[in-house]
């Protein structure tokens, strides 16, 4: 199979049905997340990109062509369209290309390594589904908060992970470092089962 | 009218939604975003679904108390941040476009696709989202059956061996998905998919009286709402 | 109609499958394939639907004419509407939640006019009956309602020539014949039929001709008469399922006995306010090998997936050897082998999904390799489970169940969709487990089997 080869019905339902279920996943640990606003502004993202790192494996080495990654990112920013957060399916088409950049060479969907850069990158990049709503909604919800009688101070600690440097720093190193250990447990699965079983 | 009927049209529903997206972000006061989830709501009782209607009455009204509490009497939340509840409310009658689009029954919205000449992948694609969730439903009642069977989902089992959990949960459901999409595609291939040329539906319609009525109604009352309240 | 000459294909990477083969089958004509496992059989029906070498890729030698044209010079839409392709299980293969979408499917896709998709479509349902299905979601629908939706949707686009690869492979006694009565129907109306199957009984009064197919070669052929002739003997030596509509055995009756190593009192079991069975009374003993049997939708699974834990029973008591457990103890007690095998390998490889969750000690090495062997997957053993056939996969979760050491093993259909030689080596291995001392209830439709190793029988529901 040569990554440039045209699309078929089944590279699309193959990409269609991983896609969605990374996206699944993805929304569902987001959700269970927000009920805490630590665990969902610092651990979340990194949390599930740990996750679904693997599955992100499966679907780049099986469909193995070019634009599975677009086409996946394309698809969950519009799931974002759907739940409100418009301006992350322009987001996310841009981190899509990001990545296609990094595969783009010939042989990168058979190389694990542009495969665990590819996925690193956008676990850093994801954080974009936390930081661009609050930066985006802030307006909307400061001025809100502040006719309920909030004080500016109660405000700014809901805000202080992504206020302060260090928090911010740490969350972004949390975040691709879950990437990057997600990324080697893809690759090691792909050997030790999917590769075993002969559907790469 | 039976319920199937009362349904608009996909592209009322998607104008509903786009119309919608443009009143919550453009508008200049967003306290009065609860006039669009009203007018929502009269969508979704015009087209008979009960049910959703007052499922999202529920929840918008509990969070309308919540926000009122937390505007006049001062509460706090500990779990759910208050920027969450305000969010919701907001979003809300986004939510609610966005159920009345996904629950076009997915032979219609086939049929919308095909006839705005969306190529064959992307029907093909949109037909799997909607199979997903019913086959991934039995199929992960099968694993958790099989998981337990097999002694791996005692708490024990779980909490000492998480990593390896985690692998026998993850690849049986990924090496069924694959299977899946293999049979799919068999299937589809067995039926005719890559024919060239247009494409038709079954559900073809053309658009009725209420389904441009409804549309340019709300669509009016968007850009009413927007005139009247300012934009951001 | 069918013209297949010197035909011989081998899939890429691989060994040839089917070797120099020819056949030809006229307009109104059901030809069936029989043979053990892995000979070929579904490779032959994908060489007549075109699916080999066009979607499964591989290389073909000889030509298969259909109505007289090369297929090699006709693009797979074409192929589409000229063969209707039916396969295994229905349910991974729709691509709509509804009858109607999943009917007009094959139309739509073939670009007919809208006009022409309506007739189609609706006139198919009226003419397979199955108008009062058009509001139930397609999941709700039994397995064999769910094979004649598809042959409905590929029958719409109106083939002469449908291909059925083991059709009846998910289905039970009941289904299968409602399938014949299809298939029939379709004969009649001048339908050329090729089936590749397994179970026979469903098929002698439609088929024309069986052709015996032993590694990749037509080698013998059959008219229903003769195939009906063979003995016992000479179609256990073909690997083949007996031909005739055998009656199940006689077997004494598993009533309620005291002490037993399970035993069932009055027990009942509703779900979502339905009640699925009540008054449910029966017992086991180790030594014993129990065919739990009855018609569809009767709670054998329900029954089953009690007694190992996964449910509760509603009312009644359910009692091991005179105990009572609680539900979530008595997987210590009792393996269930489901009958869907594909999400039961967690492991990759065949000797590491026997060894799951036991200390590798010598003894448990040593029966598990004897396991293997008795149930022919030792020279298998490092091959991942994904990659096993169904038979094979049917006898990996066999191994498991033996050696789980549970007392009481519990098995759903196990011998459904398999060819005689694995109906054997399972039926085997069952009657030797109840001689070491387990309890083995199996679900089965399957009279061959029960004449094979069962020694008594309940039947859900009564008869």
């Amino acid at each position: 199979m040569k990554p440039n080869a045209k699309w078929s019905a089944k590279d699309v339902i193959t990409t269609v049905l991983l896609s969605v279920l990374l996206i699944v996943i993805q929304l569902l640990i987001n959700m269970i997340c927000m009920a805490n606003h630590f665990v969902s502004m610092v651990l979340s993202v990194g949390i599930t990109c740990l996750v679904c790192a693997p599955i992100y494996f499966l679907m780049v080495r099986r469909v193995h062509k070019r634009f599975v990654s677009l086409l996946y990112m394309t698809l969950l920013g519009v799931v974002f369209l759907i739940m409100g957060d418009w301006f992350l399916l322009p987001y996310f088409i841009v981190v899509g290309f990001v990545c296609e950049a990094i595969l783009w060479k010939t042989d990168a969907y058979d190389n694990p390594w542009r495969i665990t850069a590819a996925w690193t990158v956008y676990s850093g990049l994801y954080q974009g589904v936390n930081l661009l709503p609050i930066l985006a909604f802030w307006e909307a919800f400061t001025s809100n908060a502040l006719a309920s009688g909030m004080s500016q101070e109660y405000i700014d600690s809901y805000l202080s992970y992504y206020t302060q440097p260090g928090w911010l720093a740490f969350i972004l190193i949390f975040t691709v470092a879950c990437g990057f250990v997600g990324s080697l447990i893809g690759s090691r699965m792909m050997k030790k089962h999917f590769g075993k079983a002969g559907i790469l | 009218m039976g319920k199937q009927d009362a349904g608009f049209a996909a592209p009322v529903r998607l104008c509903v939604f786009a119309a919608t997206l443009l009143g919550v972000f453009l508008t200049g006061g967003t306290e009065r975003t609860w006039i669009i989830a009203a007018m929502l709501f009269l969508i979704l009782m015009a087209q008979k679904a009960w049910k959703q209607c007052a499922g999202f009455a529920v929840f918008y009204g509990i969070l309308s108390l919540l926000l009122y509490l937390i505007r006049f009497h001062g509460l706090r939340m500990a779990v759910f941040s208050e920027f969450h509840v305000f969010l919701f409310w907001w979003m809300t009658p986004v939510f609610m476009a966005a159920w009345n689009l996904v629950s076009t029954p997915p032979g219609e919205l086939s049929a919308f696709f095909a006839r705005v000449h969306a190529p064959t992948g992307a029907i093909l694609g949109m037909l799997v989202i909607f199979r997903f969730f019913p086959t991934m439903r039995a199929e992960l009642r099968g694993l958790r059956e099989s998981m337990h069977n097999r002694g791996l989902t005692g708490p024990a089992q779980v909490l000492r061996h998480p990593g390896n959990t985690f692998e026998y949960i993850l690849v049986p459901m990924l090496l069924r998905c694959l299977q899946i999409s293999d049979q799919l595609a068999v299937s589809a291939a067995a039926r005719g998919i890559d024919t060239p040329g247009p494409r038709h539906s079954y559900y073809e319609r053309k658009l009725r009286a209420r389904d441009i009525l409804a549309a340019a109604l709300y669509a009016g009352g968007i850009l009413a709402f927007l005139l009247t309240g300012g934009i951001k | 109609m069918i013209e297949l000459e010197n035909v011989s294909f081998a899939y890429v990477g691989e060994k040839p499958c089917v070797r120099g083969v020819n056949l030809k089958a006229a307009e109104g004509e059901c030809v069936v394939l029989i043979g053990r496992s892995g000979n070929g059989k579904t490779t032959l029906t994908r060489l007549i639907n075109g699916l080999a070498p066009y979607y499964y890729e591989g290389t073909l030698g000889g030509t298969v004419r259909l109505g007289g044209t090369d297929l090699a010079v006709m693009p797979q839409w074409e192929r589409a509407k000229r063969v209707g392709c039916v396969f295994q299980d229905p349910k991974s293969q729709f691509f709509s939640g509804e009858l109607t979408g999943e009917v007009a499917f094959a139309c739509e896709n073939l670009g007919f006019s809208v006009r022409e998709i309506r007739t189609r479509t609706d006139g198919m349902i009226r003419a397979m009956g199955l108008g009062g299905l058009r509001g139930t979601p397609l999941d709700r629908l039994s397995s064999g309602e769910k094979q004649k939706v598809a042959i409905a949707s590929v029958r719409a686009a109106g083939p002469r020539i449908f291909t059925f690869d083991e059709p009846t492979a998910n289905l039970d006694e009941e289904s299968a014949d409602q399938l014949s009565e299809t298939l029939g129907a379709l004969k009649r109306k001048g339908h050329t039929l090729v089936v590749a199957e397994h179970r026979l009984s469903w098929l002698m009064e439609i088929a024309d001709r069986f052709l015996y197919v032993d590694d990749g070669r037509i080698v013998r052929e059959f008219s229903p008469r003769e195939l009906r002739a063979l003995s016992a003997g000479e179609a256990a030596q073909l690997g083949l399922r007996r031909p005739h509509e055998t009656k199940p055995p006689l077997l004494p009756g598993a009533d309620y006995r005291h002490g037993a190593a399970v035993a069932v009192r009055q027990a009942c079991c509703a779900l979502k306010g339905k009640t699925i069975f009540r008054d449910v009374e029966f017992s086991a003993f180790p030594g014993e090998v129990v065919a739990v049997t009855g018609r569809n939708g009767k709670g054998k699974t329900t029954l089953a997936k009690i007694l190992c834990g996964l449910r509760r029973e509603s009312g009644g008591s359910v009692l091991f050897s005179g105990e009572k457990i609680p539900p979530r103890k008595r997987r210590e007690r009792v393996f269930y082998s489901a009958n869907d095998t594909n999400t039961q390998f967690f492991t990759p490889s065949v000797e590491e999904e026997v060894l799951l969750l036991l200390p590798r000690r010598e003894e448990n090495l040593e029966r598990a390799r004897e396991t293997l062997r008795q149930l022919g997957l030792f020279e298998h053993r490092t091959r991942h489970p994904a990659t096993l056939s169904g038979g094979q996969k049917q006898r990996l979760s066999l191994a498991c169940a033996v050696l789980s050491g549970r007392e009481i093993l519990i098995f759903d259909e196990p011998t459904s969709g398999l060819d005689g030689g694995n109906m054997k080596i399972i039926s085997g291995v069952l009657g030797q487990q109840a001689g070491d001392g387990k309890t083995v209830l199996v679900i089965t439709h399957d009279p061959e089997l029960m004449e094979a190793c069962c020694t008594h029988r309940f039947s859900i529901g009564g008869e």
